[in-house]
C-alpha cells in the first residue's frame, strides 16, 4: 500500500473558482523522495496543503497512510498531522520566543507524548543529527539562516514522522547554506528511509530527488 | 500632502485598520466611554445635590440679598426685628421665615421628611414668589375633599385660619393631598394635624425642596413647632446701594449669635461642608478614568508597534513625518471622540443612579433637601468631554510619538520594540521606585486648607509608580513562569508564558490597568472594612446606655426633633432605670463652618458611660473635669480646626461669645463635621434651652435582662398624647451600619466600574497579542496542535495576566488603603481608623476578577482556533 | 370721605386671601354691623373699634414749605379684622387684624408723585392701633394725639413727614343718626367722621433735605362691617377746603350698571363748625376733562363742576397734576387715584378758592375686573 495516494483531487478557492488544484492524481511510496516543480502559482503550496490537512478539497481523495483524509473531522485531522507529518518552510517559522530545544521539543509537548526526560534525549538526539547540538539554548534570533533551517528540520523530525512536508527547504538560503540543507535532507531519505516531498524551484533540489513531478496550472504535467 | 490625499491616506491606512479590529476599536472605545461615565455621572450628582440646595435656597429667599441666621441651632428669637424694622425707611425690606424638617405622617402610615416652610404672608410680594394650583388654570373639582365628604364648609379655608397650610405641588400629587386635606406632623414628641388650604404650583417658592414642602402663614408654623417667638432667619432685601451700610447696622445692633450673611453665603458654605465628600467620589471616578488612559494607550502602542513596518514602508515611500504622526493623532481623536461621546450619553442616563446613590448620604449628613432627577450643567458636558478628549490625547501621546519616530528602513523589520523595552524596564524600575518614594514623603504633608491635596497626589504618583514597576516584574518573572508552568499545563503553559514575556510592551500595559482595577478594588475594600470595623467597635465600647430615647421626630429623621428636659425626671422615676443622661445637640457655625454644638450631662455620662478619648484618659476621669467652660470635642472637629488638648473654642452664643477649654478630644463616627460638647447645665444657662435631643438611659444591672419590660414601662409612662421612641443599643447599632453601608454603597459601585474597564483593558490586550500571534499560532497548527491548545494558551495568558494583575493590585492596593486610611479620609473627614483587611472578601474578589480575566480571554481564545494555518504562513 | 378707601382695604385683605388661597366666605367672628343711633363720644371714637371689621384713618392735606416749594400729602392707616383670628394663640404672629398703610406725597411744584405702602400684622408691635388711646401706627408710621394735637409720622426713601395738627373746629358726623349710608341694606353702612380743618406745621424731609412747612390738612375716620355691596363698582370723593373757612365733602357710589347709588350723600360745613347733610339730590357733580393712566389704562376724570344749591356753592376743580395714582399691590392690591386738587369758583355768593383731596376708585381695568 503506498503512503499516500491522491484520487482525482480538485481544490478551488473563493466564489471566482480559481482552480487551485485540477483532478490531481498522485502516489507516493513509503520511502520516496519527490520534488514538486512548476512555476508559482502553480500549485504546489496547495497541493502540500491538501495533503497535510491544512486544506479541503471539493473533489476526489486523499488517504495517508491507509486513513483516506476526506471528511475526517478537523480534531483527527490534526491528530494524523501531529503524529505522521513533519514541516520544514521556506521562512523556517521557528518561533522565537523560544529556545533552539525548545521549538525542537514542541512537537512532542503538542502531542503529550512521553516524557520530560525523554523529550529532551529525542530533541538532543535530533540536533545531533542536524550539527547543532551546542546551540540548544540559543533563540532562533541569534541563529544564521542555514542554522534555523537545521533547527527546523530537527523539529520536523523529532516525532518520527511517516512523511515530512518541505516548502522550498532552501528558497531563503544562500548556496552554501542552501547545499548543506538539502545534503541532510537527502542523507535523511537515504540512510533513514524518511519519506519526503519537497516543492522547490531550484533544480538542485531537484537533483536529490527519487521522482520530478512537475505542475502546472494546478496540473500534474509529469 | 494635500488634505484630501490625507483624508484618503488616512482612510485606507487608518479607519480601514479600525474597522479590520472591530472588537478592539469597541473595547477601547467602551474603556474610555465608561470612564468617561462614572466621572460625568458623579458630578453630576455632585452638582445637582448642591444645585438642589441651591435652588432651594433661592426659591425660599426669593429676591433676598441679606440673611439673618443664628450661628448656633436652627432658631432664634424673633424680637430682633425690631431693630430692623426701622430699616424699611431707607428702603429695606424684610421677611421672617421659618424653615424646619418635620415628620409627615403619610396615610400608609409610613412616615417621610418634609420641609415646614413659614413665611409672613403678609411681607412684601418680593419674598415670595409662587402660584397656587388654580392659577395654573387646575380647577379644583369642587366640594370633593379628602374624606369624600362634598362638604364646602370644609375646603372654605384661608392661609390665615389658624392650623392651615399650603402644600407642594409634588408632595400633595404623590399623598393625593388637595384643598381641604388633612396632613399629620410629627414635631418633636407630638403629632399636629393641618387642614390644607390649597396647592401650590411648581413655581417660585412652591419649588423649593422639589415642591415636597409645607407652607404656613408664621404664626401657624410657630403654633406648629411650639417655638413661639423664634425663625429661622430674617431675609431682608436691600437696595443695592445700601447693602454694605445694612450690614453695617445690622451687626452693631443685632445680638453677637446672629450671623449676617447672603444666600449666596449658604451656599458657599453648604460647598465647603460637602466638599470632601464630593471630591473623594470624584477621586474614584478618576481611577476609572485612568484605566480608560491606560486602555487607550495600550490600543495605540499595540496599533503602532504592529504596524511599524507598515508604516515604515509608507515612511519609505516618502510620507513626511507629520503626516504618520497627524493620522495618528486623528486616530487617537476618533477613539477619544467616540468614547467620550457615548460617554457623554451613557453618563447622563446613569446620573440618576447616583444621584440615588448619593442623596441619602448628603441628606444624612448635610442637608435634608429632596434631589429626584438630576440636573446637569452645560459645563458639567464640556468638562466631561475635555476630560474624556484630554486625557485620550495624553495616553496617546507615547504611540504617537513612537510612530513618528519609525524609520523607513524599519519596513523591514520586526518587533524591535521589545528589546527597547526589555532595556528599558531598568530605568522605568527605578522612575517607578523614585516615584514610590515622592510618594512616601508627599504622604507625611499636611492638608491644604483642609482638603487632602497631597494624599491624592501621593495616590497617583503611587499607581503611576507601581505601573512602572510592572515591565520589570514581568520580564523577571515571565522566564521563571515559562520553566515551570510546563509541569503543570503542559506546552500551552511556556507558550503562555513566552508569548507574553517576547509582547512585554503590550503585555504589562494590560497587567498594569488590571493592576490598577484591583488596586483600587483592594484599597477600597480595605477601607470601608477598617472603617465599619472602626464604627462597630466604637459603638460597642462608647455606647454604654441600654436603651436610647428620642421624640418620634428625631427617630424619623429630623435632627432638631426634641423632648422636654423634664422627660429626663420622667424617665429616671421608671423602676429599673439607674440613671438617665440627657443630650442635646444643634447646628454650630464656627468660623463659617458647619459643626454641631452639644451639650451632656456629664455627672451621668462619668459614671455610666465610656467615652474613647485621644488621650487614652479614661471617661470617667476626663468627664469629672468637664465643669464649667470645658469641652470635650469630637476628632474631626480636632482634625478640622487644628485644636489639641487644652486650647480653647470660641463659641457665639446669647450672651457673646464664650471660649471653652478642650479637655479632651473623643473618637466620633457619627458626623465628619465634627461636635463641641459642653456641660449641659452651663448649655441651659447660656442658651435658655432645656430640651434634648435624646436621652441615654442605663439601667440597673438586674433589670438588664428585662430590657423590654423597662422599655415598654418608659413608653406607657409617656403613652398620653407623646409620641417618643426607644431603641436598644443593639437596634442603634443595626442602624447605624445600614447608613453606613448605603454610604458606601456607591463606592462599591463605583469600583465595579473600574475592574470592568480593567478586565476590558485584558481583553484588549489579549486580542492584540492573539492577532499578533497569528504567525505563532498558525506554525502550531502544521507542528499538530489541536484549536483546544490554541485557545488553550490564549486562556493561560489571560491567567497570567489576572495573577500579575492581582498580585500587584494586592501590593498597590494595600499602598492606596493605607492612603487612603490614614492620609486623605484622616485629613478629609478627621477620622481615626483602625487597619484592617478583609480577608474574605479580597481572597473571593481576587478569585472572581481571575475567573473574570480568564473569561475575558474567552473571545480572544476563540479568534485564535480559528487561526487558518497556511494563509498566515505563507504571509511572509 | 374715605369711604372708597375702606372699600379699597376690604379689597385688599380679600385679594391677599385670595392671592393666596380660597376666598374666606364663612366668617368665624361676628362683627358689629353700623347702625343707626351710633352715639359719638371724643376723643374715644378717635380710638380703634376693634368690634368693627374695618376702619381706618385718613389723612390728606396741602403745605408749603418755607422756601415756597408745595406739596400734597396722604397718610392713611387701615385696620381689617381677620375673619378667622387665632384663639389661644401661642405664636405673636397670630392674626387678629391686618394692618395697611398708604403714604403718599405729590410735590406739586415738582410734579411728581410718590407713595408707599405697609401691611403688617401686630406682632412686635409693628402695627397696631390701640382701643384705648388715639395711637395707631404701622412700623414707624404713625398717627396719635397728644394733648389737644394730632401727630403724624410717616417716611419712605424719598419723603419724610413729621406733622403737627390742631383741629381747628370740632369732628364732623356725617351722615344720619349716627351712620353714614353706603347702599340700602340694613349694615351697609359705616360710622365715618371727619375734623375738616387741621391746621398743620412740621417738617418734609425731600431726598435728604428737611425743611419747615405750613398747611392745612383734614382727617377722615370711618369705621363699619362689609357696609359696601356687589354691584357697587368704585366710588369718587371729594374733600374740599374753601378759603372761606367752609368745606365740603361728597361720595358717589358708582354702580356697574352706570348708575350712581342713591345713599351717595355728601355733608357741608360751614365757618362755625356747623354741619349739614347733602341727599344725593342736593348737589351735582360733573366731569369736565380726563386723564388716561399711562399704567393702570384706567381713564380717570380730572376735572369737575360742582354745584350745590343747598350748600349755596359752585365751583370749578381740578387736579394739581395729573399722575397721583396708586398702584398699591403689596397691602390692598387695589389701584386708585388719590390727589390733591385745586378750586375757584362761588361760595355763598362771594368768590372762593381753595384746595382739596379727591379720590378715584373703580376706574382702572384691573380693579372693574376684580369686583
Amino acid at each position: 500500500m503506498p503512503l499516500l495516494q491522491l484520487v482525482g483531487v480538485s481544490k478551488t478557492y473563493g466564489e471566482h473558482d480559481v482552480h487551485a488544484l485540477k483532478q490531481v492524481d498522485l502516489t507516493v511510496e513509503d520511502g520516496q523522495l519527490v520534488a514538486l516543480m512548476g512555476a508559482s502559482g502553480c500549485g504546489k503550496s496547495t497541493l502540500l496543503n491538501v495533503i497535510a490537512g491544512l486544506d479541503d478539497i471539493q473533489e476526489g481523495d486523499i488517504a495517508f497512510d491507509g486513513i483516506s483524509l476526506k471528511g475526517l473531522s478537523d480534531e483527527k485531522i490534526t491528530a494524523v498531522r501531529g503524529e505522521k507529518i513533519g514541516f520544514i518552510f521556506q521562512f523556517f517559522n521557528l518561533l522565537s520566543t523560544l529556545t533552539v530545544l525548545e521549538n525542537v521539543t514542541l512537537p512532542l509537548e503538542l502531542l503529550g507524548r512521553q516524557s520530560h526526560k525523554q523529550r529532551m534525549a529525542a530533541a538532543r538526539e535530533m540536533l545531533h543529527l542536524v550539527g547543532l547540538e551546542d546551540r540548544d539554548q540559543f533563540f532562533p534570533a541569534q541563529l544564521s539562516g542555514g542554522q534555523m533551517q537545521r533547527v527546523a528540520i530537527a523539529r520536523a523530525l523529532i516525532h518520527k514522522p511517516k512523511l515530512v512536508i518541505a516548502d522550498e527547504p532552501t528558497g531563503n538560503l544562500d548556496s552554501d547554506n542552501g547545499a548543506m540543507v538539502l545534503a541532510l535532507l537527502s542523507k535523511l531519505n537515504k540512510e533513514l528511509g524518511q519519506t519526503l516531498i519537497m516543492a522547490t524551484h531550484s533544480a538542485e533540489a531537484a537533483a536529490i530527488a527519487d521522482r520530478v513531478i512537475q505542475m502546472k496550472d494546478g496540473r500534474i504535467v509529469t | 500632502m494635500s488634505p484630501a490625499a490625507f483624508i484618503d491616506l488616512f482612510k485606507r491606512f487608518v479607519l480601514r485598520d479600525l474597522a479590520h479590529n472591530k472588537m478592539r476599536s469597541l473595547l477601547t472605545v467602551a474603556g474610555i466611554a465608561l470612564g468617561v461615565s462614572v466621572f460625568l455621572a458623579i458630578s453630576i450628582a455632585n452638582s445637582t445635590a448642591l444645585s438642589r440646595f441651591g435652588d432651594t435656597v433661592t426659591k425660599v429667599s426669593g429676591k433676598a440679598n441679606l440673611e439673618v441666621a443664628p450661628a448656633v441651632g436652627t432658631v432664634f428669637d424673633e424680637s430682633v426685628i425690631r431693630d430692623i424694622a426701622p430699616l424699611t425707611s431707607i428702603g429695606v425690606k424684610y421677611s421672617p421665615i421659618i424653615d424646619e424638617n418635620v415628620i409627615l405622617l403619610r396615610r400608609d402610615s409610613e412616615t417621610e421628611m418634609v420641609q415646614l416652610v413659614g413665611i409672613d404672608m403678609l411681607a412684601d410680594p418680593d419674598f415670595k414668589t409662587y402660584q397656587n394650583e388654580e392659577a395654573d388654570a387646575k380647577a379644583e373639582p369642587v366640594g370633593v375633599t379628602d374624606d369624600g365628604v362634598a362638604g364646602k364648609a370644609a375646603s372654605d379655608v384661608s392661609v390665615f385660619s389658624p392650623a392651615t397650610c399650603l402644600v407642594g405641588a409634588n408632595l400633595a400629587q404623590r399623598l393625593d393631598v388637595r384643598k381641604g386635606s388633612e396632613v399629620k406632623l410629627y414635631v418633636d414628641d407630638r403629632l399636629v394635624s393641618l387642614t390644607v388650604a390649597d396647592v401650590m404650583g411648581g413655581g417660585g417658592l412652591g419649588g423649593a425642596y422639589s415642591g415636597n414642602l409645607i407652607i404656613a402663614d408664621i404664626a401657624c408654623a410657630q403654633e406648629v413647632l411650639q417655638n413661639g417667638g423664634k425663625v429661622s432667619r430674617i431675609d431682608l432685601i436691600c437696595p443695592p446701594d445700601a447693602s454694605a451700610q445694612v450690614e453695617t447696622k445690622l451687626r452693631a445692633s443685632l445680638p453677637p449669635d446672629l450671623r449676617i450673611t447672603s444666600p449666596e453665603g449658604r451656599m458657599e458654605q453648604a460647598h465647603k461642608m460637602t466638599r470632601s465628600f464630593e471630591y473623594n467620589l470624584l477621586a474614584l471616578t478618576f481611577i476609572a478614568l485612568m484605566v480608560g488612559m491606560f486602555l487607550i494607550y495600550n490600543t495605540m502602542t499595540i496599533t503602532v508597534l504592529r504596524r511599524r513596518p507598515e508604516i515604515g514602508t509608507l515612511r519609505a515611500l516618502g510620507v513626511a513625518k507629520t503626516i504618520v504622526m497627524r493620522m495618528f493623532l486623528l486616530e487617537a481623536l476618533l477613539l477619544g471622540l467616540l468614547g467620550t461621546t457615548s460617554g457623554i450619553l451613557v453618563g447622563r442616563l446613569m446620573a440618576d443612579g447616583a444621584l440615588k446613590a448619593v442623596s441619602k448620604t448628603f441628606q444624612q449628613f448635610y442637608f435634608k433637601i429632596p434631589m429626584e432627577s438630576a440636573d446637569p450643567r452645560p459645563e458639567q458636558y464640556l468638562l466631561a468631554f475635555a476630560v474624556g478628549m484630554g486625557l485620550t490625547m495624553i495616553a496617546a501621546w507615547p504611540p504617537l510619538l513612537e510612530a513618528s519616530s519609525v524609520s523607513p528602513a524599519e519596513a523591514t523589520r520586526r518587533n524591535s520594540q521589545e528589546s527597547r523595552l526589555r532595556r528599558w524596564q531598568w530605568p522605568f524600575l527605578l522612575i517607578g521606585a523614585a516615584l514610590l518614594g515622592l510618594a512616601y514623603v508627599l504622604s507625611l504633608q499636611p492638608a491644604i486648607s483642609g482638603f487632602p491635596v497631597f494624599g491624592y497626589l501621593a495616590a497617583l504618583l503611587s499607581i503611576i509608580g507601581c505601573a512602572s514597576i510592572v515591565p520589570f516584574l514581568l520580564a523577571h518573572a515571565l522566564p521563571v513562569l515559562s520553566r515551570y508552568l510546563p509541569t503543570l499545563f503542559g506546552v500551552e503553559g511556556r507558550l503562555a508564558a513566552t508569548t507574553l514575556n517576547g509582547t512585554l510592551s503590550r503585555t504589562s500595559v494590560a497587567a498594569a490597568s488590571l493592576m490598577i482595577g484591583i488596586a483600587m478594588m483592594v484599597s477600597l475594600a480595605i477601607m470601608i472594612s477598617s472603617f465599619r470595623k472602626t464604627v462597630t467597635l466604637w459603638i460597642d465600647q462608647s455606647f454604654q446606655a441600654d436603651l436610647w430615647m428620642q421624640s418620634k421626630a428625631k427617630a424619623m429623621g429630623n435632627k432638631s426633633g426634641r423632648l422636654q428636659g423634664a422627660v429626663i425626671d420622667e424617665v429616671r422615676k421608671v423602676p429599673g432605670v439607674a440613671a438617665a443622661e440627657g443630650f442635646v445637640e444643634r447646628r454650630l457655625d464656627i468660623g463659617g463652618q458647619q459643626a454641631f454644638l452639644a451639650a451632656a450631662d456629664f455627672d451621668v455620662l462619668a459614671e455610666h458611660g465610656n467615652q474613647l478619648f485621644l488621650s487614652g484618659r479614661s471617661n470617667k476621669e476626663v468627664c469629672k473635669q468637664l465643669v464649667g467652660y470645658r469641652a470635650m470635642i469630637s476628632e474631626p472637629f480636632a482634625v478640622r480646626k487644628n485644636l489639641k488638648r487644652g486650647d480653647s473654642v470660641t463659641v457665639a452664643t446669647p450672651q457673646g461669645d464664650k471660649s471653652f477649654v478642650v479637655e479632651d478630644i473623643y473618637y466620633d463616627y457619627a458626623s465628619d463635621l465634627g461636635y463641641v460638647i459642653i456641660p449641659r447645665d452651663l448649655y441651659k444657662k447660656l442658651y435658655g434651652d432645656d430640651s434634648v435631643t435624646s436621652i441615654a438611659i442605663y439601667l440597673e444591672p438586674d433589670s438588664v435582662p428585662r430590657l423590654d419590660e423597662v422599655r415598654k414601662a418608659i413608653l406607657d409612662r409617656f403613652k398620653a398624647g407623646r409620641h417618643i421612641s426607644i431603641a436598644s443599643t443593639l437596634e442603634l447599632r443595626s442602624e447605624a451600619i445600614r447608613i453606613f453601608d448605603r454610604t458606601f454603597a456607591i463606592t462599591y459601585a463605583l469600583h465595579t466600574i473600574a475592574v470592568t474597564v480593567a478586565l476590558l483593558s485584558v481583553m484588549n490586550a489579549l486580542f492584540a497579542l492573539t492577532l499578533e500571534s497569528k504567525r505563532e499560532f498558525a506554525i502550531l497548527r502544521y507542528l499538530g496542535a489541536r484549536k483546544a491548545q490554541l485557545s488553550r494558551v490564549v486562556l493561560l495568558q489571560a491567567a497570567i495576566l489576572g495573577t500579575v494583575g492581582n498580585i500587584g493590585g494586592l501590593g498597590l492596593g494595600y499602598v492606596l488603603s493605607l492612603l487612603l486610611i490614614y492620609v486623605i479620609n484622616k485629613q478629609s473627614f478627621g477620622w481615626s481608623v483602625q487597619y484592617s483587611i478583609p480577608v474574605d472578601f479580597i481572597v473571593e474578589s481576587g478569585i472572581l476578577v481571575l475567573v473574570t480575566a480568564i473569561a475575558s480571554g474567552i473571545p480572544p481564545a476563540r479568534l485564535a482556533a480559528r487561526t487558518l494555518a497556511p494563509s498566515v504562513v505563507r504571509d511572509e | 370721605m374715605k369711604y372708597k378707601s375702606s372699600y379699597a382695604a376690604c379689597l385688599a385683605a380679600i385679594a391677599i386671601v385670595a392671592n393666596v388661597a380660597s376666598p374666606v366666605a364663612a366668617a368665624n367672628k361676628q362683627y358689629r354691623k353700623a347702625l343707626p343711633g351710633y352715639v359719638y363720644h371724643f376723643p374715644q371714637d378717635h380710638f380703634s373699634h376693634d368690634e368693627f371689621k374695618t376702619e381706618w384713618w385718613y389723612y390728606t392735606g396741602h403745605l408749603e414749605s418755607k422756601d415756597g416749594k408745595r406739596y400734597g400729602y396722604e397718610l392713611t392707616f387701615f385696620r381689617t379684622g381677620a375673619d378667622n383670628p387665632a384663639i389661644d394663640k401661642k405664636s405673636a404672629w397670630g392674626l387678629d387684624n391686618f394692618y395697611l398703610a398708604h403714604f403718599a406725597v405729590s410735590d406739586l411744584s415738582g410734579k411728581k408723585f410718590y407713595f408707599y405702602e405697609k401691611l403688617n400684622r401686630a406682632a412686635l408691635g409693628l402695627a397696631g392701633a390701640s382701643q384705648s388711646a388715639y395711637r395707631v401706627h404701622n412700623e414707624n408710621w404713625s398717627a396719635m394725639q397728644l394733648g389737644d394735637k394730632y401727630v403724624l409720622k410717616a417716611d419712605g426713601p424719598d419723603f419724610a413727614i413729621d406733622l403737627l395738627l390742631t383741629d381747628l373746629k370740632h369732628p364732623v358726623v356725617h351722615g344720619k343718626d349716627g351712620v353714614s349710608q353706603k347702599a340700602n341694606c340694613v349694615g351697609c353702612a359705616s360710622h365715618y367722621y371727619s375734623m375738616t380743618r387741621l391746621e398743620t406745621r412740621g417738617l418734609i424731609t425731600d431726598h435728604g433735605k428737611t425743611s419747615e412747612v405750613r398747611g392745612l390738612s383734614w382727617m377722615d375716620h370711618e369705621f363699619g362691617s362689609n357696609q359696601l355691596t356687589e354691584e357697587q363698582s368704585g366710588w369718587d370723593w371729594f374733600s374740599l377746603q374753601l378759603d372761606d373757612n367752609r368745606e365740603f365733602m361728597a361720595y358717589l357710589l358708582r354702580r356697574a350698571d352706570g348708575t350712581v347709588e342713591k345713599q351717595s350723600s355728601g355733608t357741608i360745613v360751614e365757618a362755625d363748625g356747623s354741619a349739614r347733610h347733602l341727599g344725593l339730590g342736593d348737589f351735582v357733580v360733573t366731569p369736565t376733562k380726563y386723564w388716561v393712566s399711562p399704567k393702570s389704562k384706567g381713564k380717570y376724570p380730572m376735572g369737575w363742576k360742582l354745584s350745590s344749591k343747598v350748600a349755596d356753592l359752585d365751583v370749578t376743580v381740578e387736579s394739581e397734576m395729573p399722575d397721583q395714582e396708586l398702584n398699591t399691590k403689596r397691602s390692598t392690591g387695589v389701584t386708585y387715584w388719590e390727589g390733591a386738587v385745586r378750586l375757584s369758583g362761588k361760595s355763598k355768593g362771594k368768590a372762593v378758592k381753595g384746595a382739596g383731596y379727591v379720590e378715584m376708585t373703580g376706574y382702572a381695568q384691573k380693579f372693574a375686573s376684580k369686583i
